[in-house]
């Protein structure tokens, strides 16, 4: 194969590493057979790159469509939303950043926060107290009693204003989505 | 008036619909499906949207897939057939799809 043409896969394997490798050698191997096809039909080598569109394009539109499947997290999910970003421009630059790291931030929080309240409540039942973990609110001290559902309470509202950061960040991807969809259709309607 | 921007909503309302109909056909791989769309502009897209969306299809066991390592001269294809999963969606959508059409039937006034 040419040049040109190996050097497009793999920028759009470069593109892929957030995903798991046995996917994105799929991936790559699924878009190498096209391109055969395509030669096999006497298409150039500039043709084809045309046809196929920007790597980055074709990459984010994979990264996009697994990212947008479920509002669901895990370990995976996220760097493929940060690659999305990385990818995404001047949006993704700033505010996609911003609403999933808060995202995080405010789960891994939401996590803690009631850790730190049994580990308070427990110290207290075995007769230590611990004071670098307590919860102040004004004038306000909680005792090692209330430490425990308050921290709870606290982590609850935490983690669920977590989640609708996340949801807010796959939100806004799948709307970009949508309109780069858009933008495609209008060109392909102008090339007619 | 943009009747364009109506009718990608169409597309990209039906096109799943559409790629699940080919794919019950006979098995069948991306390029001959991207081929066929192209012979309908109203369905016709792009490898940016196909291939995605056939993962994405693959991931929801719509439908699955084989690598066929073919004869001399071919590259291997990958080939994607309708699940059983995929056969019952199937027919979820052809009975809104036929219900959609007989409201607008309805409503034209015929």
């Amino acid at each position: 194969m040419e040049k040109i043409l190996n050097q497009y896969l793999e920028k759009i394997e470069t593109y892929l590493k957030p995903m798991a490798a046995s996917e994105r050698i799929d991936i790559v191997k699924e878009i190498k057979s096209e391109i055969l096809e395509l030669q096999g039909n006497g298409v150039s080598s500039e043709q084809i790159i045309e046809r196929l569109g920007n790597p980055k394009e074709l990459a984010k539109a994979y990264l996009g469509e697994s990212i947008s499947r479920s509002t669901g997290f895990s370990l995976r999910k996220l760097s493929a939303v940060i690659a999305f970003y990385s990818l995404a421009g001047a949006c993704g630059m700033f505010v996609l950043p911003i609403t999933s790291i808060c995202g995080i931030t405010f789960m891994a929080s939401g996590i803690l926060c009631p850790i730190a309240g049994i580990i308070k409540f427990a110290g207290h039942l075995i007769g230590y107290e611990i004071p670098e973990i307590t919860i102040i609110i004004g004038s306000y001290t909680a005792s090692a009693f209330t430490v425990l559902p308050l921290s709870i309470l606290i982590g609850a509202i935490l983690f669920v204003v977590g989640t609708l950061f996340w949801k807010l960040t796959i939100i806004m991807i799948k709307s970009m989505i949508k309109s780069r969809k858009k933008l495609n259709d209008n060109e392909s309607a102008m090339q007619e | 008036m943009n009747i364009d921007d109506w009718k990608s909503q169409i597309k990209r309302g039906t096109l799943e619909f559409c790629i699940l109909l080919l794919i019950k056909q006979r098995p069948t791989y991306g390029y001959e499906i991207i081929s066929t769309l192209e012979k309908y502009p109203i369905i016709a897209a792009k490898e940016n949207t196909i291939y995605p969306l056939l993962r994405r299809l693959l991931k929801e066991e719509f439908i699955s897939s084989t690598w066929q390592e073919s004869a001399e001269g071919l590259p291997p294809r990958k080939y994607y057939s309708i699940t059983d999963k995929g056969l019952k969606y199937l027919s979820a959508m052809a009975v809104e799809w036929d219900n959609l059409l007989h409201t607008i039937n309805e409503l034209k006034g015929a």
